[in-house]
């Protein structure tokens, strides 16, 4: 598994550890039961802080996208997508606030964000309801 | 816990450690960053007990390195090269560590030979530079000291051993109750391996980070103005760099106006860059970003 | 305070020197025994059989008690000592060592011990051997009649007073020559002050005998060689003279002294200024005084050696000479010193 980190990006580490699983996930890259690889191959592989691994892995399994099982390892869970709490919801409803409110400096338009908004859940092959 | 207590060092006079004062936790990685002769080495040596501090005192578990040198099982020094050792075997190397560290681990340390392919040698002069580095790190890891201090452990070797290197340490903190304390001048290295790092200048603290935090501390931002920069605004912010009308910035968060001031003028571009650890230590420690 | 790595470290960085050690101990005392016994039994043949007697008690005792020995291990114990501090202090070593988790002054006994052990069990080898090899010869007879064990005893300790000596000079010298040559003057320093004083005192009187020539005696005992060297006149009823007790006392008072000291050093041993002349800097200016100094009383005797003395002493141009000497060579002494303040000898590894 190969994750793509972006050195410059303003998104801590560790978001992008998660927002990278999950989309790998909604891509169908990982499927459910998978086995993922252990905090120590992943952060060895990447060169990253292995705390920096074991938190996204443990907000991960909070979020119910992964399970851990004692002994065995860590897993895709098999329905992660229903598990998302309330919290979760609020917090993405305030990032998209905010990534409207820099579109808007940016001088992007509603449309063009309507139709970026399709292509991505066009890429990742979700339904357009689900918002 | 190893506590760095405020730890001077005065050497003819010349303040070489400044005041250096910082914890380190089990599991963590520590970088420690500045540019050349700011003190990283002396900092190091001064934390195994090579050093005498002028002030101040180094602890782990509570009681002094320094009065209690058997504390120092648990600290182990590896300077950028193994020259004290140059005329030993391997074999006499195992010997005398084995004597000297009561945990020494010989199967872990043959396994991890295995591992990197590490020939036994009569002499480890025989070791070309980037298997005399991995030697080393294998050898103070077989130990199983708390606390590996590495001084450049990745300077001058090619990228593959380097990789090599840095993911033997991650593995190493990743399995169990070790932790690295690392000086570099290499940022870029450094930046996502380590959980704290701290920026030297001086033979001072200047930043003492959380990797987590440090990047939602501060803020990069290109501006451009109608005309110069207003002097207000430079009150708030760090220059970055200058072309023409165009400005880049480092906005530390903490400064709840700054954002505003600029605002206030009106620029005719804003926008918000990503932020590196290498934007920090150059406005930070001042000067090029050529940190070597 | 014993620890095995430290003995594993010390053997391996001083066992050349230790091995150089056996060995001139050996050729003074055993192999000497057989040359000498060669010697006389030539010397015996060539006059006749019956003068076995022209063999004394005297040749036999300066088998086992000469200075020879002595002045080969002056040098032997010198550079022992320097390697086992000066020589760590130019090289990565004494970081290594230091890192280690135990007390700097059980690193410094270590070395002490290691040392110590080494003098005695070598020499007691090669003075038995070379007993053995005597006393297992026709000249038995006459071994019986010497008493030199409280010579052998004051030499052997004085052995080890040297070694400690140039120990504790490592502790205060910043690298390997420094320390060498330090323990060199500073143990000659007291003799050597002495004459250097004594003759310039002559010169700006107009005797010619020693105005300090009673002092001398007391000087000696505490001139560190003295004890290696030193050869009696030989009495062969004299089973325990007199001075044995006096200067086993000061040798054994002086290296527990020492020792001590030492130890005390070593633990505050700063590491910056390893590499440089001098580890504590506190002590640069009494030693910069100090050599332009005894440079300068050298220097004057030396110029006004050029004229025999019993024509000028006192005279004013002998005076004249004896400070032009004095003056050029404190001043070339004091450039020496200088210099010695700036340097820094540390090898560096070459990859």
């Amino acid at each position: 598994m190969l994750l793509n980190i972006d050195p410059k990006s303003v998104t801590p580490l560790y978001e992008q550890v998660i927002q990278q699983i999950k989309e790998l996930c909604a891509r169908g890259v990982l499927s459910p039961n998978e086995k993922l690889p252990s905090v120590r191959e992943l952060s060895a592989q990447m060169l990253i802080n292995p705390n920096t691994v074991s938190k996204a892995y443990r907000e991960l399994e909070r979020q119910g996208v992964i399970v851990s099982i004692h002994g065995r390892g860590t897993f895709i869970s098999e329905d992660f997508i229903s598990e998302q709490t309330p919290a979760q919801r609020e917090k993405i409803k305030n990032e998209l606030k905010q990534l409207v409110i820099d579109s808007y400096y940016a001088g992007v338009q509603k449309e063009t964000l309507f139709s970026w908004l399709e292509d991505f859940y066009e890429e990742i092959g979700g339904e357009d309801d689900e918002s | 816990m190893m506590k760095v207590e405020r730890i001077t060092k005065v050497v003819q006079k010349e303040t070489i450690l400044n005041d250096i004062n910082f914890n380190v936790e089990l599991g963590h990685i520590i970088g420690v960053v500045g540019r050349n002769g700011v003190g990283k080495t002396t900092l190091l040596r001064t934390m195994v007990g090579i050093l005498l501090p002028t002030n101040g005192d180094v602890m782990i578990d509570e009681a002094s390195i320094f009065k209690q040198p058997a504390k120092k099982q648990d600290v182990m020094f590896v300077p950028d090269s193994p020259e004290a050792l140059k005329q030993y075997s391997t074999n006499e190397i195992v010997r005398i560590y084995e004597a000297t560290y009561h945990r020494f681990d010989r199967n872990y340390f043959y396994e991890l030979m295995e591992r990197f392919s590490l020939p036994t040698v009569k002499k480890i002069t025989h070791y070309s530079k980037g298997m005399k580095a991995l030697f080393s790190l294998i050898l103070a890891f077989s130990t199983r000291a708390k606390y590996i201090l590495l001084d450049e452990p990745t300077d001058g070797l090619d990228v593959i051993v380097k990789k090599q290197i840095l993911q033997f340490l991650i593995e190493e903190v990743a399995d169990g109750d070790v932790s690295i304390i690392i000086s570099s001048h290499r940022l870029d290295e450094l930046e996502f391996m380590c959980d704290e790092i701290i920026l030297m200048k001086d033979g001072s603290i200047e930043s003492h980070y959380e990797l987590a935090e440090m990047k939602t501390m501060y803020k990069k931002v290109q501006v451009v103005f109608e005309k110069e920069m207003p002097a207000d605004v430079t009150k708030h912010v760090n220059i970055l760099n200058q072309t023409g009308r165009v400005y880049t910035l480092i906005i530390d968060q903490s400064d709840e106006e700054a954002e505003q001031v600029i605002a206030n003028h009106q620029p005719v571009l804003f926008e918000e860059l990503p932020i590196s650890l290498e934007d920090l230590f150059v406005t930070k420690l001042g000067g090029d970003s050529d940190v070597s | 305070m014993f620890h095995k790595a430290l003995w594993l470290w010390n053997w391996k960085q001083t066992r050349i020197m230790l091995g150089i050690m056996f060995v001139v101990l050996f050729m003074s005392f055993p192999f000497y025994a057989l040359v000498s016994m060669e010697g006389w039994r030539d010397r015996i043949e060539r006059i006749d059989r019956y003068t076995i007697a022209d063999i004394t008690a005297r040749d036999i005792y300066n088998v086992f008690v000469n200075p020879g020995s002595g002045v080969f291990m002056v040098f032997v114990l010198v550079i022992l000592a320097g390697m086992m501090i000066g020589l760590e202090r130019n090289t990565r070593k004494h970081d290594f060592l230091l890192s280690w988790p135990f007390h700097r002054r059980d690193i410094f006994f270590s070395k002490w011990l290691m040392g110590t052990l080494a003098i005695i069990t070598f020499f007691v080898f090669n003075v038995g051997l070379a007993y053995i090899i005597v006393s297992n010869s026709e000249f038995a007879p006459i071994l019986n009649d010497i008493q030199m064990t409280s010579d052998l005893i004051v030499r052997l300790i004085g052995f080890i007073l040297f070694f400690t000596f140039a120990l504790l000079i490592g502790t205060i010298a910043g690298e390997m020559i420094s320390q060498v040559i330090l323990t060199l003057i500073f143990s000659v320093l007291p003799f050597g002050l002495i004459i250097l004083i004594d003759e310039g005192l002559r010169i700006h009187t107009s005797t010619t005998t020693s105005n300090l020539i009673n002092y001398y005696e007391w000087i000696s005992y505490i001139t560190l060689p003295y004890y290696m060297v030193l050869e009696r006149p030989y009495q062969s009823d004299l089973s325990m003279y007199e001075p044995f007790i006096l200067e086993t006392f000061i040798v054994i008072t002086g290296t527990v002294i020492f020792l001590i000291l030492g130890m005390f050093l070593y633990e505050r041993n700063k590491v910056e200024h390893n590499g440089e002349f001098l580890i504590f800097k506190l002590l640069q200016p009494v030693l910069n005084t100090g050599i332009v100094v005894c440079f300068g009383l050298l220097g004057g005797m030396f110029i006004r050696s050029f004229i025999p003395f019993q024509l000028s002493n006192g005279s004013l141009f002998g005076i004249f000479l004896y400070w032009i000497g004095f003056n050029l060579f404190a001043f070339f002494a004091y450039l020496l010193v200088r210099r010695l303040q700036r340097m820094n000898i540390t090898l560096k590894s070459k990859t």
